[in-house]
């Protein structure tokens, strides 16, 4: 292995070592970036479904975030950092219903294809006809040295159905190509460390496996011993080189435990699982973009931890009169902002790893609906919460827009990441570029 | 057009380590060897104490060993050996002691130790673990091929929407916008739902593409229930054709089931296609989909180096560095299937308290070894490979795959005889031999009574093996193997002069040759010279239109006597006259070679000089005999190509698809000739059908033959074994009227026999 030392340099700071090598291959220059600059930039998308109850999401005012409604309190210690804007509407049409282009359209900007699935009324729907923001960010990061990671991009999900159709799948590959969130942290983790895990099993293993060479050496005849002799010093090398590798402290640091047995319906555990595996893969820099996906679009959850007992769909339906309902629904969107609020916590609470500031002061979560509201299932006003300092944009401030294409926030993430394209998903909607006056 | 070398491309294995780029005289490198070279490394090159103890040999290409010569040698005064003498000088140390083959050709043929090669390691794999699965029996259904159906008719798949039930024996439908049979009973042409059911039979093992195309809503599953390896439930936009890539096992039947439902949709279709190995996109034929229930199989994905084939069969007699690291990954690929499986396979119930798990779990992992390595542990062997692994109190499953790891980089499991004793070593061979996996339970049983000791028991053995799908499936890879079916052939042709020669054409040619050998070798007879004889050709309608036969229904492949023309079994069969064959005309070189390499077994050198060959464009009035014989008389090429031409000749009824011919453009073709062969007459024949008859009970032919099955079985030189083996198999062949099947019995218990280490 001639290039051991260099490429085991190389990968120093990434929790990774010669042992992770298998998953680790195209990481050709880390760090490279970081010194001449640049920060690192992160971008999570957060979905929740159903739409959102206006009057106690939407701030009165437009300007300084002064104060939050009741859904976004959890926010509260993050006023400063939170950039909230409204007017900014979801104009894809074409085959599918509200919900499905909703979701399917949310972050592609493009339209469903013609298919066999129907949700209420409208022509019946297959997938989104493009690529997802997230993804098309992706992998502008990957194609380049200094940004690219091992995954590029991570799709957390809690409670998604394990189903694929258009309500369960935001985040797409390519036209037709939906990518599958991971609901399972124990996957997750065993996606980040499994392999390392594996090769330090075997490594405690190989002293045996010699014993077992030596004891058989002895029964066949000389001209034989050669193959085993051979043998014996593959095994040898994969020894030290397995030694070399834990002696740099590389393998078995840093690993999350995650509480074991956690059961598939504990959705709060699961979420903060979710969440704080997310966190560490950014700190182990295994990615920079994410989505976290909670349950699906037209979600029937019944949010039972926090009191609800009817579905969540169900629920959404009911007019702006029935005032019970209007908390409940109130009340729902306040967990998925704690829900974010941990996110942002746990963020803010971890340094950037050779960097300055927190991991927060370089990501930028944004938090959004397939729905501006349920009962009218309208995709105008579409929630957009943003919280962190990834992209340079202006923070603590409620933005009002005038109706513009939800495409054009799209370009303005990618934009923020360097990645100057013109137009994302349908054209038609990215007249005039990227949103004005977010930084 | 002008041709490169014939040899460039020429698609033989050749025994010998071919030196290329470098050739020399080997007289004058001999005698420049002993003036300037034999003081310091000894006469032969073994070396000498004083100067260069070591032996002469290693890897290097002949192409570097000359650079190094060159450059270097003598060491006293480098520029007294270069140029031609240093060329000469390299191809007489390349080709006496110093190349693989000069010291294979040295050494005493023995019986060396051998890793599993990787098909047996995959087989042992998948073996392995099915010996403990509960439902490991398939239970085939009989009849033909294809898939059970049941139609239904909302998009539910469920019993109570059930219309009716078939076999369908492909899955190849356009339904167009009605119902998919308009005499049963379906409520609504806007949705119905079908769902097949069976097993995949593949012969070979890779890769398998499998497409499924539908313009509705499908799912497919292919070896195991967990997750569908297709899912295009939602039908979207243009998206009809679902591509997923699956690494299979040759010679074993995976279970499949397909989910089909129309809703929404204006029209309905599906279409059960595949890419095997080497072959082209079509509809999965319905030999290969059978009705039934078939367990799901574990096989192993990891990519292992291939085997050494230095000596034209494949056998496990070298180990390198990544094969040892595809061990390591193969065993962590294992423990990973075993923990997903833990609960059903160490018997868990649910209510089982945590000790009562830990036991069984701890049996499962001591018979796990114990099958692993085919004997019975000690005390000692339990401990070290597995109870103490459970000392800790570790995860259990950290426990389980710590046993499995070990037990799977042990030499006791990836050398087959290592460390074994008695009856179960008769049991190992045989099994390995006949099927290329480990024994099976009744093998073992057999062994552990003591009922594998005499000849006839062993026989009795064997015979059932050989019927079992892993040893149909070996001695077809022999048959792919022996006939040069699985080197990787060009069979594209001249488009203007053959048009209709399409390459799903080229797939129906290997699946008749195939179909021909099996067929052969399974009838009663088994009879060897109908495979050199025979005029009867396997075709489907495709071949038959092609070939101008009466043609079978469809896919079906049906034997066909040809009677208008002479045929010779494989030797005039369409396949190899097609591969053994430039894009427009015949090779009678290629022909020629595969005939004396392959079938006779005799060793050709390469040619000296590459030569330019000419194709018929540029020589338009003369045979391709002719030319083939103008250019080929010089007097270096005539020391084989006196050999070669004839029976090359001999097949120039047959042109570049395999097609009877009775001349070409510039004449009649001549096919006669004579063969001299080693030993004995020479043979005279004015075609191939006469030349096919004297080579079908020829000893040359035969001993060629028994000498490849018994490599290719054995993985061991028959050198090795008893004097006068390959005499006796050979005279006991021919006693038995070349039964094939027989044959293959006898090279086995003859192995075991004489093989007392």
């Amino acid at each position: 292995m001639a290039s051991f030392l260099s490429r085991r340099k190389l990968l120093q700071g990434l929790g990774a070592s010669a042992a992770a090598l298998p998953f680790t291959g195209n990481l050709a220059s880390l760090g490279a970036g970081e010194s001449s600059g640049q920060r690192k930039r992160r971008l999570v998308v957060m979905f929740s479904p159903n739409g959102v109850v206006p009057w106690n999401f939407w701030p009165d005012e437009a300007g300084e975030l002064s104060a939050f409604k009741e859904s976004l309190q959890p926010l509260e210690p993050f006023r400063d950092q939170t950039l909230i804007g409204k007017g900014i509407c979801n104009k894809v049409r074409g085959a599918g219903s509200a919900h499905m282009v909703g979701i399917g359209g949310l972050l592609t900007g493009c339209e469903l294809m013609p298919g066999n699935l129907k949700g209420g009324s409208g022509p019946s729907a297959g997938w989104a006809s493009g690529i997802s923001i997230d993804q098309e960010i992706a992998h502008f990061l990957q194609s380049q040295p200094e940004t690219r990671t091992r995954f590029g991009s991570l799709e957390f999900g809690v409670m998604v159905p394990e189903r694929a159709d258009v309500w369960t799948r935001m985040s797409y590959l390519a036209a037709n190509r939906p990518a599958t969130p991971i609901n399972d942290p124990y996957q997750m983790l065993r996606k980040f460390y499994g392999q390392v895990e594996d090769r330090k099993l075997v490594g405690s293993l190989l002293d045996d496996v010699l014993d077992d060479l030596r004891a058989v050496r002895s029964r066949v005849d000389s001209q034989d011993r050669r193959i085993l002799d051979d043998h014996a010093t593959f095994v040898r090398e994969m020894e030290k080189e397995l030694r070399q590798a834990e002696s740099d402290g590389a393998i078995g640091s840093e690993r999350p435990e995650l509480e074991p047995g956690v059961r598939a319906d504990d959705i709060p555990r699961l979420s903060r699982m979710q969440i704080d595996l997310m966190v560490h893969g950014f700190a182990a820099d295994f990615n920079r973009i994410a989505t976290l996906q909670f349950s699906r679009a037209t979600s029937g959850e019944k949010l039972k931890w926090i009191g609800v007992d009817e579905s969540h769909h169900t629920l959404s339906h009911e007019s702006d009169d029935n005032t019970e309902v209007q908390e409940q629904l109130t009340q729902i969107n306040h967990w998925y902002c704690q829900q974010l609020a941990y996110l942002a916590k746990r963020l803010s609470e971890t340094p950037e790893p050779g960097g300055e500031g927190s991991l927060l002061d370089n990501t930028l979560i944004v938090w959004t609906n397939e729905l501006g509201k349920g009962n009218s299932h309208t995709r105008n006003d579409i929630p957009f919460v943003m919280v962190g300092g990834g992209l340079d944009f202006k923070m603590g401030r409620s933005l009002k827009f005038d109706k513009v294409h939800h495409n054009r926030l799209l370009l303005s993430l990618a934009h923020g990441f360097g990645h100057h394209i013109d137009e994302f998903g349908d054209p038609n909607f990215c007249g005039d570029g990227p949103l004005t006056g977010l930084s | 057009m002008v041709l490169l070398c014939l040899f460039a491309g020429l698609p033989v294995s050749s025994k010998a380590d071919d030196p290329q780029q470098v050739t020399g005289d080997l007289d004058r490198g001999q005698r420049l060897f002993a003036q300037q070279c034999a003081r310091c490394h000894g006469d032969e090159g073994q070396g000498d104490q004083d100067f260069y103890p070591e032996p002469l040999q290693g890897d290097h290409r002949v192409s570097q060993l000359f650079e190094i010569i060159e450059r270097t040698m003598p060491e006293e005064d480098p520029e007294a050996c270069i140029g031609q003498d240093a060329r000469d000088v390299t191809a007489f140390v390349h080709d006496r002691f110093y190349s693989e083959a000069a010291r294979q050709r040295r050494a005493a043929a023995r019986i060396e130790l051998a890793r599993l090669t990787v098909p047996q390691y995959r087989n042992a794999l998948t073996d392995l673990l099915q010996s403990f699965q509960k439902s490991a029996e398939p239970e085939v259904e009989q009849g033909s091929g294809g898939l059970h159906a049941t139609y239904f008719k909302t998009r539910s798949l469920s019993g109570k929407d059930k219309v009716f039930e078939r076999t369908d024996p492909v899955v190849d439908f356009d339904f167009a916008a009605g119902v998919p049979d308009p005499a049963e009973d379906f409520d609504d042409p806007e949705e119905f739902s079908i769902r097949w059911e069976g097993g995949l039979f593949v012969e070979q093992t890779g890769r398998y593409e499998l497409r499924l195309y539908s313009e509705n809503g499908v799912r497919m599953w292919v070896n195991g229930p967990d997750q569908a390896v297709i899912d295009g439930w939602v039908r979207s936009g243009d998206q009809t054709e679902h591509v997923e890539s699956i690494f299979l096992l040759g010679g074993r039947t995976y279970p499949i089931r397909i989910d089909f439902h129309k809703r929404n949709d204006p029209t309905a279709a599906i279409s059960l296609r595949w890419e095997p190995p080497g072959g082209v996109v079509e509809p999965i034929p319905s030999q290969h989909l059978r009705r039934g229930k078939f367990p799901r199989l574990f096989v192993a994905t990891t990519t292992f180096p291939p085997d050494d084939r230095s000596v034209g069969y494949e056998r496990g007699t070298r180990v390198t560095k990544d094969w040892a690291e595809a061990t390591t990954l193969g065993a962590i690929e294992t423990a990973n299937e075993v923990l997903r499986d833990l609960e059903s396979l160490a018997g868990i119930a649910k209510d089982d308290s945590d000790d009562e798990r830990r036991q069984k779990v701890i049996s499962l992992c001591h018979e796990f070894v114990a099958r692993a390595f085919r004997q019975s542990l000690d005390d000692d062997q339990r401990d070290r490979y597995v109870t103490r692994h459970f000392d800790d109190e570790d995860a259990l499953e950290k426990a389980v795959k710590r046993v499995v790891i070990l037990a799977l980089k042990s030499p006791r499991f990836l050398y087959p005889e290592l460390g074994l004793e008695g009856d179960v070593v008769t049991a190992t061979r045989l099994s390995f031999a006949i099927c290329d996996g480990p024994p099976d339970a009744a093998l073992l049983e057999a062994a552990g009574k003591g009922e594998l000791s005499t000849p006839k028991q062993v026989s009795e053995q064997a015979r059932r093996l050989l019927d079992d799908p892993r040893g149909r499936a070996k001695l077809r890879a022999f048959f792919r193997y022996w006939l040069q079916i699985d080197v990787p052939h060009d069979l594209s042709k001249d488009s203007e002069q053959y048009p209709e020669f399409t390459p799903q054409l080229t797939v129906d040619l290997r699946r008749s040759l195939e179909r021909f050998v099996e067929a052969t070798v399974w009838s009663e007879a088994s009879d060897f010279r109908q495979l050199l004889v025979s005029n009867t050709i396997w075709v489907n309608q495709r071949l038959a239109d092609f070939y101008g036969v009466d043609a079978p229904d469809g896919d079906l492949f049906q034997p066909v006597v040809f009677e208008q023309e002479p045929r010779a079994g494989v030797l005039t069969h369409p396949f190899l006259m097609a591969a053994f064959a430039h894009r427009a005309d015949s090779s009678p070189i290629h022909r020629g070679v595969f005939l004396v390499r392959g079938i006779l077994g005799r060793t050709l050198r390469s040619p000296p000089d590459a030569i330019e060959l000419v194709d018929s464009s540029l020589l338009p009035n003369m045979t391709t005999r002719q030319r083939v014989e103008q250019q080929t008389k010089p007097d270096t090429c005539q020391n084989c190509h006196r050999t070669i031409n004839p029976l090359g000749f001999a097949l120039e009824h047959y042109d570049a698809v395999g097609r009877y011919r009775l001349g070409e453009a510039a004449g009649t073709v001549d096919a006669s000739g004579e063969y001299q062969p080693t030993r004995g007459d020479p043979i005279e024949f004015s075609d191939a059908s006469e030349l096919s008859v004297a080579l079908s009970e020829h000893e040359e032919v035969s001993r060629n033959f028994v000498e490849r099955m018994f490599e290719f079985l054995i993985k061991q030189p028959i050198g090795a074994y008893r004097a006068g083996l390959l005499d006796e198999l050979t005279d006991e062949f021919v006693a038995s009227d070349y039964h094939i099947r027989d044959l293959a019995v006898r090279i086995v218990s003859s192995a075991i026999a004489s093989n007392e280490r």
